[in-house]
């Protein structure tokens, strides 16, 4: 075990220093530079958080529509598969409506992302959009 | 090596004395915000009858930067301002790289606000200025759309282009996915298949700006005064145009307003239409979410450059992790368009 300031603790110290006392005494790109430098560093602080969380669920949530032989335990391999399952599709099945277990894939999808981004952007997912891009 | 600010204001000086056959001083130059191919100086050109013009130069640094000739760029904001599109005037371009080092062209100042934050400031304070701003875009969309092309330069990007810009919009993008993704992304290939089945016709080729959102417009509290940076300007659909400045990532974090985070879609619609633009919901929504891949794949791009060492930056690095923005628009555009 090693000891305390744990890896997220100092993470987010270093990103409260940049942020707050590196940033305002820099100008142009540079200060861009190290404010993203900064959110970086947020960003694998929630990773090193809840990434192994996530991971886990991801894996659970998409190997029912994995099909033949895949290492489901493998994130890459389970995706590649996907992907391909996707571009085989014929196109009627993406005019209209979709059949459904196309549609539960965009939905299982749509859970995955909103994980992705609750590690690199949190938030995102709960912006109120334009009427014509909420669901009809 | 890179002319200092000083080599500049004698070459801009020597230039201009030149084209005006008069003795020139420039002075008061200023570097504004530029992208990494170009560099925009502000500066101030005085006569020698003591009249003096504010004026830009635009200056290409390398030809290996350049995306298009200046030549053609510099016409087709002529071309614009020509049938009405509120643009810089150009005073004058040469691909004479003796002068600055590089090829370049000068226009008038614009006053006004360009960059985005201080854009959204200034519609904030000003009542009725969003409802009027997005008017004035959709009647600069369609005179630009609606112009002759066979007024335009001859050398127009895309002019002779094999396929319709749908075919190859879904064809480079495929191309792009292939090349540039760090790792299959699901999303993206659902976008990919519903855009294949679900592409609009083909219309007739138009003069599109490609790059027409806010950050590239001057607005000051009457309007819309004007459209910068026509440097990837060709020969396109009018509704991707259009779509491309109302996509999420160019609203600067006032998502619900569809137009560059200013005002809905329909002001936008009502002013394309007064202008004599013919509006196609469907190919709208089309290009929006084609435009939405097409950036998250170059956001992988970007970040591939960086691991790769070609292009090492902690924002490029930082672009890999913006992917998933990007994934989350396309599926929720697809939730909206597939039941």
């Amino acid at each position: 075990m090693q000891d305390r300031p744990t890896a997220t603790e100092l993470l987010d110290d270093v990103a409260a220093l940049l942020a707050d006392e590196v940033v305002p005494v820099l100008d142009g790109n540079l200060r861009h530079h190290v404010r993203v430098a900064a959110n970086l560093c947020r960003i694998v602080s929630r990773e090193i958080a809840f990434g192994p969380e996530l991971e886990a669920a991801e894996l659970e949530a998409l190997a029912p529509f994995v099909s033949g032989n895949v290492d489901r335990d493998d994130p890459l391999a389970v995706h590649r598969a996907l992907a391909g399952q996707v571009r085989e599709r014929p196109l009627d099945d993406f005019r209209g409506d979709w059949p459904d277990d196309l549609r539960a894939l965009r939905d299982a999808l749509d859970a995955i992302v909103d994980g992705k981004l609750s590690v690199a952007k949190p938030g995102y997912d709960q912006a109120e959009l334009p009427a014509s891009e909420r669901p009809r | 090596m890179n002319p200092t600010l000083d080599d500049i204001a004698a070459g801009l000086a020597g230039f201009l004395g030149d084209l005006w056959d008069d003795r020139v001083s420039v002075d008061e130059l200023r570097a504004a915000s530029a992208g990494a191919r170009r560099r925009n100086i502000l500066f101030r050109a005085r006569m020698s009858d003591g009249s003096e013009r504010r004026l830009v130069a635009t200056i290409i640094p390398t030809v290996d930067l350049q995306l298009m000739d200046i030549e053609v760029e510099a016409a087709n904001i002529r071309f614009a301002e020509a049938v009405g599109v509120p643009v810089p005037h150009v005073v004058a371009d040469t691909s004479d790289d003796s002068w600055v080092g590089g090829a370049f062209f000068v226009t008038e100042q614009v006053d006004g606000e360009s960059v985005p934050r201080s854009v959204m400031r200034l519609v904030d304070a000003t009542p009725g200025l969003a409802e009027t701003l997005a008017h004035q875009c959709g009647e600069a969309f369609a005179r630009l759309h609606g112009a002759d092309l066979s007024q335009a330069h001859p050398d127009l990007l895309g002019r002779n282009a094999p396929v319709g810009p749908v075919r190859a919009a879904l064809d480079s993008t495929r191309a792009r996915m292939d090349e540039l993704l760090l790792a299959p992304s699901v999303p993206f290939e659902l976008a990919h298949r519903w855009l294949e089945a679900n592409a609009p016709d083909e219309v007739e080729p138009a003069m599109v700006h490609s790059d027409f959102r806010v950050g590239n417009i001057i607005v000051g509290e009457d309007g819309l005064r004007a459209v910068l940076d026509w440097e990837v300007s060709g020969v396109g659909a009018p509704m991707s145009d259009v779509a491309w400045m109302c996509v999420r990532m160019w609203r600067f974090g006032n998502d619900q307003l569809e137009v560059g985070g200013i005002a809905e879609r329909s002001l936008l619609r009502e002013g394309y239409e007064s202008a004599g633009g013919r509006w196609d919901d469907h190919a709208f929504d089309w290009w929006k979410l084609l435009s939405t891949l097409r950036w998250g794949v170059g956001l992988a791009g970007q970040a591939r450059q960086h691991l790769n060492g070609e292009f090492r930056s902690i924002v490029m690095a930082g672009s890999g992790r913006r992917v998933a923005e990007l994934e989350s628009d396309c599926l929720t555009l697809l939730a909206r368009h597939a039941g």
